[in-house]
């Protein structure tokens, strides 16, 4: 082999692409909280008035609650969902966060933080996807498009017009039993749809990257001890064949097929969050299918946001 | 000098096009996506910036894929065609991406090659019931010497010396890789123990995917991310970084972005075609003419141009004189394999899937088959030792009926799909089949008002036997493997009629001989029109269970080359 390869990018090779990547790519100040601190929160766009902001906050957390560790209130889930409903309301539009690295890994910047300014056509796309289509024969031809900020408003809307009318409170004073069974409750239809769309939007902003708004002190890679975005440093040679916490049988095992005489890409790096190291796992029953990342991408990108969509992509939904 | 169009920049019409150039061609390229690799021809691949990042939600929202309500794929099972079902389904399932440089911008680079039996199926195994088994018009030594070529060029890892004596028999012709393998992970150490206890033979994952410095741009670091994901740190070779972006700067080269193709034209006789007609990115016509077009669109996309194209000349669409364009279309299905564990494997912290087991590739015959109800059955490949981010955790769980509350919020906690789980997936071959086709959806547009491509498409009994036989021999092998304390195999033609969410799309075009059974000659051009050349994996006449890329590439520079140097 040539002895002077490099085994890791140097640093020239990404400082290149630190300095070629957000000189097109994001021509727009900063909306996104630095690393997800709560100081970037009045940069974020907002949509839904405050009442019933605070009628999704209450739902998220029947989504995700708090138990030992911290539910979708806590993350600011709330916040994040409402951000992408307010998408068009800021330059560039809050829908893709930027690239090619977050601080989170040894980068100096946070280019996560910069969004990405969307071409037309993706913001046709995605004004469709929030805004509707609103009777405009530009957006109507396959039909009527019914937006997110329609889907959110009409549900919460009548999560409170229910709550006031069965139990003469507003939705986040009840019981959080009694704000399951409204929330359930699949025979309205507006609520039913509400469900279709915040239980993904949920999970999406408690576990995806906190510059969207959500995962608040990163509390959805904490409890899963999830490493979050590890670019650039990436994982040394020795993280990435032997195991934290060896196994019995890691002796057997065969060798890793690289040439151990190559330099380690990675200083090593501890893991973090509450279950690494040896904390045991807690027991559970294997799913009933194996999954696949290559074929999960295509299928959370194919649902675009709907549950039902994606129950039904998964095989458990077959209505 | 010479000039030609070329539909689509993947891997297919990139490296056409730097074929050409490289011949002093004058070449354009029309995508109907945008460009996220900032400096894209102004600067060297290796000084390339990128939109793309370690960020699960981008790929979520679909990013660097058309639009699922602005350019939907319409799709319904064979039984709901029977039974008079338009469609049951509408959006991105089974889209492939559509950027400069196409799906290979966030594929998982795995390039095994094809075997030598591959090329003749039909003569060495006989025909199936209900299926258009047919032989490739030209053979694996054609194909041979591109192989090493794009090997070389793009930089794949790998290490010959280490392939099974089978896999090494059936695909001759080799030098070593140019770059040594990556670290394996632990998750797939541990199944390649379990792979050789029940007589496997585990070996290291040929993937486009730097283990060393190449060509000026970093080794990769293992960060899992790949299939789905942008390369955060340009460690990957592809057909922008590798063929695209030096082709455009040599000058002779220009793609022009968000550029949708409507229609090939012909003469009014349609014995050659005369140009394209496009909707730039501001929605204004265009045409271009020009004495040679290159279709590199992929296989949905190519074939719904082919039938957009219809004429006085070719009332049924370009090429499609003996109704072939669209028939045929093979999708690999996946059987997805998990061996499961008590404490955190770690199967996320490695390249995706670096080993890769050959011993179900096939064919397998014998009363065990016919048993089956087939005569034969040929598998493929399995990818070794894969992991899920947590996004894709989350929402697999999701999906599968946990309902949200405490019960989703305690799977995350337990974590079996993703920390207590060493993934497998066998890639199976998908027949060719008369009624699994593309055709042009008779209401539902795309934003331009063109009609969409419809989908219809379900397994052969070949890939429900295919699956039922081999996926209690992927469940030996993860119990088998050292600590696994359960394992769950999920043969998807077993699970349903629709198509699995896979990026691996061949067909609709096929290439033969005999222009009654084929759509294109063995060195793409069709039967009716011979100056427009399928270069794309819809010429594929059968669709082997290896990750295609590496075909699609060596097949189109082996057309690109003779047209460059025999005028073909």
């Amino acid at each position: 082999m040539d002895p002077t390869r490099t085994t890791s990018a140097t640093r020239r090779q990404l400082l290149q692409l630190a300095l070629a990547t957000p000189a097109l790519a994001a021509c727009g100040r900063s909306t996104a909280p630095p690393g997800g601190e709560a100081a970037g929160a009045t940069a974020l766009p907002r949509h839904l008035p405050a009442p019933l902001r605070a009628t999704l906050e209450a739902v998220v957390e029947r989504l995700i609650p708090g138990d030992s560790d911290p539910g979708a209130a806590a993350a600011q889930a709330a916040r994040a969902i409402d951000a992408l409903l307010g998408a068009f309301s800021v330059e560039p539009p809050f829908l893709f966060a930027g690239a090619p690295f977050s601080d989170r890994a040894g980068a100096a910047r946070n280019d996560f933080a910069r969004f990405l300014t969307p071409d037309p056509y993706e913001q046709l796309g995605w004004r469709l996807r929030i805004e509707g289509s609103q009777g405009r024969p530009e957006r109507e031809f396959n039909g009527p498009v019914t937006g997110l900020q329609t889907i959110y408003r009409e549900g919460l809307e009548r999560l409170e017009a229910r709550a006031a009318a069965e139990y003469g409170q507003s939705y986040p004073a009840l019981p959080a039993p009694v704000q399951d069974q409204l929330l359930n409750d699949g025979a309205d239809a507006a609520i039913a749809a509400l469900l279709d769309v915040a239980f993904p939007a949920t999970l999406e902003a408690y576990y995806g990257p906190p510059e969207y708004g959500g995962n608040a002190a990163l509390v959805g890679w904490d409890f899963t001890a999830y490493p979050g975005d590890v670019q650039p440093r990436g994982w040394s040679d020795e993280q990435v064949v032997n195991a934290d916490n060896p196994g019995p049988f890691d002796a057997l095992l065969p060798p890793s097929y690289h040439d151990p005489a190559r330099r380690s890409a990675a200083p090593h790096r501890p893991l973090t969050g509450r279950h690494a190291g040896g904390m045991p796992l807690p027991p559970a029953s294997p799913p009933a299918q194996a999954p696949s990342m290559e074929l999960l991408a295509g299928v959370i990108a194919a649902a675009g946001g709907s549950l039902r969509a994606l129950r039904r992509l998964l095989g458990s939904d077959h209505a | 000098m010479p000039e030609a169009i070329i539909i689509g920049s993947g891997p297919a019409g990139s490296i056409s096009a730097w074929e050409l150039a490289r011949a002093g061609w004058t070449v354009t390229v029309l995508e109907r996506g945008r460009n996220l690799r900032p400096g894209f021809g102004e600067r060297p691949s290796a000084e390339l910036g990128t939109l793309y990042s370690s960020d699960e939600l981008k790929g979520a929202r679909q990013f660097g894929f058309p639009h699922p309500l602005l350019e939907p794929i319409t799709g319904r099972t064979r039984a709901e065609a029977e039974a008079g079902t338009a469609r049951s389904v509408q959006g991105l399932h089974i889209q492939l991406g559509s950027a400069v440089g196409g799906t290979a911008l966030h594929y998982n680079a795995k390039f095994p090659r094809f075997w030598q039996q591959d090329f003749h199926t039909l003569s060495a195994l006989g025909p199936q019931a209900g299926a258009q088994v047919a032989d490739w018009p030209i053979g694996y030594a054609d194909l041979a010497p591109f192989y090493d070529e794009v090997e070389q060029h793009i930089g794949v890892q790998g290490d010959i010396t280490r392939l099974p004596a089978r896999t090494a028999e059936q695909t001759p012709g080799r030098r070593q890789y140019p770059m040594p393998p990556n670290p394996t992970g632990y998750a797939a150490r541990l199944l390649a123990a379990g792979a050789e206890r029940v007589g496997y033979t585990p070996y290291p994952y040929p993937a486009a995917v730097n283990s060393t410095g190449f060509d000026g741009r970093p080794a990769c670091n293992s960060c899992g991310l790949c299939s789905g994901f942008g390369c955060p740190i340009n460690a990957r070779g592809d057909a922008l970084v590798s063929y695209l972006n030096p082709a455009v700067i040599s000058g002779r080269v220009r793609v022009i972005e968000r550029a949708l193709v409507t229609r090939i034209e012909t003469r009014a006789d349609g014995g050659r075609a005369t140009g394209v007609r496009y909707l730039d990115a501001e929605g204004r016509e265009q045409r271009l003419a020009v004495e040679k077009i290159l279709l590199a669109a992929s296989p949905i996309s190519t074939a719904r141009l082919l039938l957009l194209s219809a004429s006085a000349a070719h009332p049924r669409g370009l090429g499609n004189r003996s109704d072939q364009v669209g028939r045929n279309l093979m999708f690999h299905y996946f059987t997805l394999g998990g061996a499961f564990f008590e404490r955190d494997v770690q199967s996320l912290r490695a390249q995706s899937t670096t080993v890769e087991v050959d011993d179900l590739v096939g064919p397998f015959s014998g009363p065990a088959i016919q048993a089956l109800g087939v005569p034969w059955i040929k598998g493929g490949l399995v990818q070794v030792g894969s992991g899920l981010p947590i996004l894709a955790e989350a929402f697999f769980y999701a999906g599968l009926g946990i309902p949200h509350g405490s019960a989703h919020k305690q799977a995350m906690r337990a974590s079996l799909a993703r920390r207590r789980i060493a993934g497998i997936q066998f890639v199976g071959e998908d027949l060719p089949q008369a009624g699994n086709r593309v055709d042009l959806d008779p209401e539902r547009r795309d934003w331009r008002g063109l009609p969409v491509a419809r989908v219809t498409w379900s397994p052969h009994a070949h890939e429900r036997a295919a699956a039922q036989y081999t996926a209690p021999l992927l469940e030996a092998w993860l119990l088998a493997t050292p600590g696994a304390v359960g394992a769950v195999v999920t043969p998807g033609p077993l699970l349903g009629d629709a198509p699995q969410n896979t990026a691996h799309h061949a067909g609709t075009a096929r290439m033969g001989e005999d222009p009654q059974t084929s759509v294109c000659d063995a060195l793409g051009r069709l039967h009716d029109c011979p100056n427009v050349h399928v270069v794309d994996a819809s010429s594929f006449p059968t669709f082997p269970g290896f990750n295609p890329t590496l075909t699609i590439l060596a097949n189109a520079q082996r057309i690109a080359r003779a047209i460059a140097q025999q005028g073909a």
